[in-house]
């Protein structure tokens, strides 16, 4: 018994949902070029919007612009979203989702709008439609409060600073090479590591950084003003002028109607600059709340992809075997495509490219399930090819022997055996899946991870946050543990 | 009409052969053991036999039925021949019981009742009807390969192949299995068995086959060949077992 007890560790390449960023953003957005820039089910959409539902997509980890509070969107933007599709007569549905991923699904059709303080910069223009700018804002530095050395960016040369990924910070710094740049995947992080010590500034858009500077960043500053003059605008695809053009009345109404001024006033005025002057303590209750229901959709994400991974993966095991060359290369073929492509890039695929291919809609939850599934049944096939290659020789001539068929030795003798053998490495495929399913974030599912995340920016209080969704994924993991030894231990028993 | 012919058996693995032209024909109801020096082709003909492999060349004819590699004669030719192997093959999964009963109910579609009557029948016969309920690694080596004999006889076989059926046990364990391997030829079995057990071939064989080289050397009643051997190579080997 055993021999496959150690398979290699896996996934280590795309375990770090920031690393692939940019290279995948360029990835998806190729993808949706090639297709043809999701032409195929999102016709341009036209102006009138009366009675139709807008649909709008944001990465709300961007206070005071964009942020989840008590499960609900929350922000300047969100408002604003409102208030247009109130001025186009539509109703409005908002897709929560990362900023990694936020354009490649507009570019699918997956929304009519992005919102979500996206900076005007050359080359976004250049792919993607843009309304009139509706927010001024400039990139700004932070610093230490006691490390006085730094004024501005000037003063960064020779040191290292954080930014978020993707953000157009990035764009400030390519001027100053000698300043080394980490990116992290929220603003917060970057913050936290700057007040660790291990960063000299962070530099971002100006409003924002305020925001986290009196709501939990305490002991950082603002180091010098606005470097930059930057224009938020409302981002659609390109080839829809019609909406470009309904949207812009509509912003212009909004700004003749004053409801536009009420709306800045409320979030950027004096008296809301000095009612933010106080940290709120953290609603551990609310937190606590929010991240069972990330892990309840966690779980529900990896017993789906496992229930029917399991299956898939033993059936490509067993397609590998057959004399039918065609098919036994076909599932070998399966087996090495998908271990050897990250899972953040078939989540990608799945939903951004296959509906174009195939011209049908996932809904995230389907593609999620999807790619979790062929990916997990990928690793679950090796494990039972191993399995049953463990199985002594010898079981399957005296089977055979007996007069037992091919399938009957398979069904009766070998797989028992197999499966028996296995559980621990399946055991291990089952966390590592669990923890894996953090990827699929990147399509808007407010898993346990995504769910970390929101909390961190909105509280602002990221190392209060992480302990505890790590502990979470602790608590789902402990008990498949000891369920998969129990298992073992009974099994063993007869054996 | 003979039960098993054997004519010209050649078989190959790659370059090598180890079986280089046998002849043998074995009459229902008799007892025929195999000896030789290991790597003679003893076994492998017995594998040729009950059709675990399939002949280079030449001709084997099983009850009537010749060994090839289509599946379906093979899976026909696997009924009607039990096989014993020297390292038993129970199911580690399955007890007793089950390992006996499988192949009954999955293979000839008997009730659970049925098989279940049956296999407690062979149990009885092997004299481990206590043990049904045991699982292989509870069952000494001795009380595994009887097991097997039983997994073996469910089938009904018309003959009966043993491949060293005691090499692998402790020397206190093979008189058990000898004893029932015994019960068996007496209760007139047609049974082929590759052993070393010369006091087992003097008692029960109605013939000795003498292997060398994938060659039959030479053949006779246990007398014959064990007692006044005419081949120098077969002396040898006679020799050398005595002096063990």
């Amino acid at each position: 018994m055993g021999g496959v007890r150690s398979m290699p560790r896996r996934r280590l390449s795309c375990r770090q949902p920031h690393t692939p960023g940019l290279a995948l953003l360029c990835l998806a957005w190729g993808l949706a070029v090639l297709l043809g820039c999701g032409r195929g089910d999102a016709p341009g959409s036209g102006g009138d919007w009366k009675g139709r539902t807008l649909r709008i997509g944001t990465d709300a980890t961007y206070p005071p612009f964009e942020s989840v509070k008590d499960g609900e969107l929350v922000g300047f933007d969100i408002e604003l979203g409102a208030l247009v599709a109130e001025e186009l007569g539509a109703k409005v549905s908002w897709t929560n989702t990362s900023f990694d991923g936020v354009f490649p699904a507009l570019m699918a059709g997956k929304f009519d709008l992005v919102i979500s303080a996206v900076t005007l910069t050359p080359e976004r223009q250049q792919r993607l439609g843009f309304s009139t700018p509706y927010y001024t804002a400039g990139q700004l530095v932070v610093a230490r409060e006691a490390d006085t050395a730094v004024t501005g960016l000037e003063s960064l040369r020779g040191k290292t600073a954080g930014i978020q990924l993707n953000t157009s910070a990035s764009l400030v710094l390519e001027k100053f090479p000698d300043i080394e740049v980490r990116q992290y995947p929220s603003i917060d992080l970057a913050l936290q590591d700057l007040r660790n010590g291990n960063l000299a500034g962070v530099v971002g858009d100006g409003p924002t950084l305020r925001y986290f500077l009196t709501h939990g960043f305490q002991g950082l500053r603002a180091a010098g003003g606005l470097l930059t003059e930057e224009h938020y605008g409302i981002a659609m695809r390109p080839d829809d002028p019609a909406l470009r053009e309904a949207v812009n009345a509509a912003l212009q109404r909004l700004r003749d109607s004053g409801k536009f001024a009420a709306l800045e006033e409320r979030y950027f005025g004096e008296a809301a600059q000095k009612a933010q002057a106080t940290p709120p303590a953290v609603p551990w209750g609310k937190v606590t709340w929010r991240l069972a229901r990330g892990l309840g959709l966690t779980l529900g994400l990896t017993v789906l992809a496992l229930l029917s991974g399991m299956p898939l993966g033993l059936a490509v095991a067993l397609g590998r075997r057959v004399r039918f060359r065609p098919l036994s290369w076909l599932c070998a073929a399966y087996v090495e495509g998908l271990r050897g492509t990250p899972l953040l890039v078939q989540i990608i695929f799945i939903y951004y490219a296959l509906p174009q291919l195939l011209g049908v809609d996932l809904a995230p939850m389907l593609a999620a399930v999807l790619a979790l599934t062929l990916n997990s049944a990928a690793y679950v096939a090796e494990i039972f090819r191993a399995g049953i290659a463990s199985v002594d020789a010898g079981q399957e001539e005296a089977a055979r022997a007996l007069g037992m068929g091919r399938a009957q030795v398979m069904r009766y003798v070998i797989l028992p055996q197999a499966v028996r053998n296995v559980l621990p490495p399946l055991t291990n495929e089952g966390i590592a899946l669990l923890k894996d399913s953090s990827l699929v974030s990147i399509i808007g599912m407010a898993e346990l991870t995504r769910a970390g995340q929101e909390l961190a920016s909105q509280l602002a209080a990221p190392l209060a946050v992480w302990p505890l969704v790590a502990l979470f994924y602790l608590l789902a993991t402990l008990p498949l543990t000891r369920l998969a030894s129990a298992l073992e231990k009974r099994l063993h028993r007869q054996g | 009409m003979a039960l098993v012919e054997v004519r010209n058996l050649h078989k190959r693995f790659g370059a090598l052969e180890v079986l280089k032209g046998v002849d043998l024909s074995v009459q229902p109801g008799e007892v025929v053991v195999f000896v030789g020096p290991s790597g003679c082709g003893k076994s492998t003909l017995l594998r040729c036999l009950c059709g675990l492999e399939v002949p280079s060349e030449g001709e084997v004819v099983v009850g009537g039925i010749p060994v090839s590699a289509e599946p379906k004669a093979l899976q026909a030719l696997h009924r009607r021949v039990g096989m014993v192997f020297q390292r038993f093959h129970l199911f580690p999964h399955l007890s007793a019981l089950a390992n006996v009963t499988l192949a009954p109910r999955k293979v000839l579609g008997l009730s659970e009742a049925e098989a279940e009557a049956l296999g407690r029948r062979m149990l009885t016969m092997v004299h481990l009807e206590t043990r049904a309920d045991a699982y292989p690694s509870q069952l000494s080596g001795g009380q595994q390969q009887r097991v097997a004999i039983a997994r073996a006889l469910a089938m009904k076989p018309e003959l009966m192949l043993f491949d060293e059926p005691t090499s692998a046990l402790d020397p206190e364990l093979v008189g058990e299995v000898l004893e029932v391997m015994r019960e068996l030829a007496r209760e007139g079995m047609t049974m082929c068995v590759v052993t070393h057990e010369m006091g087992f071939a003097a008692d029960v064989a109605h013939r000795v086959v003498f292997m060398d080289a994938g060659r039959v050397v030479e053949e006779g009643t246990p007398q014959q060949v064990l007692r006044e051997p005419q081949h120098p190579r077969t002396r040898e080997f006679l020799a050398r077992l005595l002096q063990r």
